[in-house]
Order: structure tokens, then sequence, then C-alpha cells
């Protein structure tokens, strides 16, 4: 038994050393050979940026903590769900994370309540939230902010940190579609010449 | 081209971000498997989105981890996993309970890598679809070449067998006496074709050109190759004659009578 298990292993780490020889691939196999001090790196790695997503979703802090490790036992159970030909890792887990918080924020009944804040709102409870980041390289927040205008800033992070889609924010705040897609598109870019991406 | 409108809509941004609908996510996933630019320019806002993730972090009380993975451990513990399979084998509990859970945990690791391997020949299968799609497109060209010959080799066939076609053979002269070629001309269509049986290889920069000779007058009928095929040369209204001699390359306008290589005059 335990030599059939050994060959399943083994032939189960060729597999994906077959595709890209990235760190991030050998993280994910040893996610799928359940090795525990692989989600300890993962979870030291990504809980502060997961829970900065989460955060600005479900406010509430012991409840936005329930929702950040149901997301790690999510992408723990889920693992083998994960496909590297469609993307990073960090996009699959932020997506959990942001759907996650999205359910639970329906569950309670916060939807109503959250989306009816203006933009400006939603700028003033960013400044009171503000925390730096556990990554001193990590390109500062304020930066950023300097770096995007209003407008572009908004979009993404409607977005990003509360999974609006465009066709809800093209409804919701009286926006042409194309337009949604645009200034999210210059913000992008603006972003990557801030990270130098 | 077309990828460049594609990639500055900003559908990739919005397909990062989640905002897209589930069907609009697979045209994008499906735009990046076939694009090479399309994945790369993913890739590019994908990083820089986890570092905008990344700028908006936020503290987590230790509390949390500890939770988290006694919950965790917790899981392991209770559900099979290959270390319990291992120590049970070597334990005195029964052995049908043992069986169950070695054919679980196998049935469990078969199965996760079973997706494993299929996203890798996945791959595999990409790249082969590739290499036969190449492969398509090069036996495609072949087609139209041989389709080509065969109609060459159609239109000398039908030649050989009308009527009015003559066949005139060409001797070699002095010059080169083991020459010989033949020419079939259709009296009617004014059609010429040129066989080459035998004929020394031009010097660099020469070609040889046949001429068809009319009351003593010259007429052009075109240069040629000295390869064995069968060559439709220029129409010829009226001929008593053919000969060829060897020009500079591109034919000249007149023939040059010092290099006359061979000559056939028509039975009349």
């Amino acid at each position: 038994m335990e030599t059939q298990l050994d060959f399943i292993l083994n032939f189960n780490i060729k597999a994906i050393q077959k595709t890209q020889e990235t760190s991030e691939n050998e993280l994910v196999l040893r996610l799928m050979q359940k090795d525990r001090k692989a989600l300890e790196y993962l979870y030291d790695h990504y809980s502060a940026a997961l829970f900065g997503i989460i955060s600005r979703i479900v406010p509430a802090e012991e409840m936005a903590q329930e929702v950040l490790q149901d997301c790690f036992l999510k992408i723990w159970e889920n693992i083998k769900s994960f496909d590297p030909i469609k993307g990073k890792l960090f996009t699959w887990m932020a997506k959990i994370a942001r759907n996650l918080a999205i359910d639970k924020t329906r569950s309670r009944d916060f939807k109503s309540q959250l989306k009816s804040e203006s933009p400006e709102d939603y700028s003033l409870m960013e400044k009171n939230h503000y925390e730096p980041s556990i990554n001193s390289e990590a390109i500062d927040l304020k930066e950023i902010v300097s770096g995007l205008n209003q407008d572009q800033k908004q979009l993404i992070d409607l977005m990003y940190f509360r999974g609006y889609t465009q066709a809800e924010i093209s409804k919701e705040f009286d926006i042409p579609l194309g337009t949604v897609k645009s200034k999210v598109r210059l913000g992008m870019n603006k972003l990557r010449s801030i990270f130098n991406i | 081209m077309k990828t460049e409108e594609y990639i500055s809509s900003g559908v990739l941004e919005l397909y990062v971000m989640g905002s897209l609908s589930p069907r609009e996510e697979v045209e994008v996933e499906e735009m990046a498997a076939k694009y090479p630019e399309v994945k790369e320019e993913l890739s590019k806002i994908e990083e820089s989105m986890e570092q905008y993730a990344v700028a908006h972090a936020r503290k987590v009380p230790q509390t949390v981890k500890s939770n988290l993975f006694s919950k965790i451990d917790g899981k392991e513990k209770t559900s099979p996993t290959m270390s319990v399979v291992k120590n049970d084998v070597e334990g005195n509990s029964g052995f049908g309970a043992n069986w169950l859970v070695a054919a679980s945990v196998t049935l469990a690791l078969l199965t996760s890598i079973a997706s494993v391997y299929l996203w890798s020949q996945l791959q595999a299968v990409e790249r082969e679809l590739g290499a036969i799609k190449l492969a398509n497109q090069q036996l495609a060209e072949s087609f139209d070449q041989t389709n080509n010959e065969l109609q060459s080799t159609k239109n000398y066939l039908s030649l050989l067998k009308n009527n009015s076609t003559q066949f005139i053979q060409l001797k070699g002269l002095e010059i080169a006496p083991e020459s010989e070629a033949i020419v079939y001309w259709d009296k009617a269509s004014g059609d010429v074709f040129l066989n080459i049986r035998q004929l020394p290889l031009p010097p660099q920069g020469m070609q040889y050109q046949l001429w068809a000779l009319k009351d003593g007058q010259p007429i052009d009928a075109g240069v040629f190759e000295t390869n064995s095929e069968i060559q439709k040369m220029k129409k010829i209204e009226g001929s008593d004659a053919f000969a060829v001699t060897l020009e500079k390359a591109g034919g000249s306008p007149s023939p040059n009578l010092e290099a006359l290589y061979l000559m056939g005059k028509l039975e009349s």
C-alpha cells in the first residue's frame, strides 16, 4: 500500500512539474499534498491582503474574521479546482474571498445598506480604516491614491473590493458600459506604471 | 492586430477583478488560450491587482490564525489522509475498515491526480493542435502545387492526342551533339510544348531560348529551364522549324547564331 501511494504521489509531482516551474506551482503542489506548512506559508503571505478585500465588503470586524477563516478553509479544500492555465493563485483566492464576503452580506441583508452609500461616503470610510501594509516593500496606499484620479479609483474599488459587476455600476451610477471599462483600463495602466509592471 | 483592440477595451481588467459574468469569463479564457499576447497582458494585470490588494491589506489578529489551524488539524485528524492510512496498515484494527479507508483515500487521490493530469494534458494537446494546424497548412500548399502540375500534365496529354499536333524532333548541333529535344506544336491553337531530353546545364547568368523559324525569320518562343519537365512556351502561329540558342539570362530579341544548340525542321 505504501509503495502504491508513493507512486501516485510521484506521478502527481511529475504531472505538475510538466507545467511552468514556478514557486507558485510548487506551493500549489504542496497544498494539493495537504502539506500544512504550505497552508501556513499561504496564510502568512496572503491573509492580510485577502482580509483587506473581505473587510471592505463586511465591515463588522468579527464577521469579517469569520469569513477570512472560511476563505482559507475553502482554499484548502478546493485547491484541486485551481487551474494554473487560467491565471495566478492570488486571483483565484481573491475571488473566493470576495464571493464569500458578498454571500455573507446577502445572508445578513447588508446589501442594500452598503450600496446605498454614495461614493463620497465610501472614500471617507477608506480613510478611517487605512492601515499600513505589513510588507514594508509594498507600494504605499497613499502613493496609489495620489496616482489615480478619483473616478478611476472608485470604479476599481467598487469592483475589486465590493464586487460590483460592470453592469451594476453602469446602472447604479448611470455611466455607459464602455466608459466604465475604459476608465478602469486607464486606472489600471496608471497602477502598472506606479508598480513598474 | 485584432487583439490590440480587445486588450485596450478593459475587458481583461474586469476579468481579473471578477466583475464579468461566467459567460464573459469563458470568452476571455478562450482569447487568452488562443492569443499569447492576451495571456501575457492578463498576467501583468493580475500581478498589479495583487500589488493593489497588498497595498490595501489589513492586519489580522493572531487568534484568527490559531483558530483556523486548529480547525484544519482537527479536520485532518478525523478525515482520511495518507498518514492515517500508513498507521492503520501496521496497526491491529480490523482488516475490513483499513481496506475501506485505503480504498477511499486512493480514490480521492486518484480523482485529484486525474484533474491535475488532465490540465497538464490539455497543454500538451494544445501544443499538438498547433503542430497539426501548421502541418495542415503545409499540406494545403503542397496540394495546390500538385494540382497545378496535374493541370499542366492534362494539357500536355490532350495535346499529344490531338490530331493537329506536330512532333518536331530537335537534334543537337556541333556545340553539343548529344543534345536532344522534342517540340509539340498544336497548329490549331498555336500552343507550344517543349520536352528537353538532353541539354548541358547553362552557365551562370545564361539561359536557353527557343525560336520558331518562319520563312527564315526567327520568332521568340520564350526562355526555359533545363529540368526534365514539359514546359509550355509562347504561342506560335506559323513555323517551318524550331531552334534553341544559348542567350543571356532573360533571353534576347534575336538569336545568337554562334550559340545554336538544337535545331529541327517540320516534315512538310
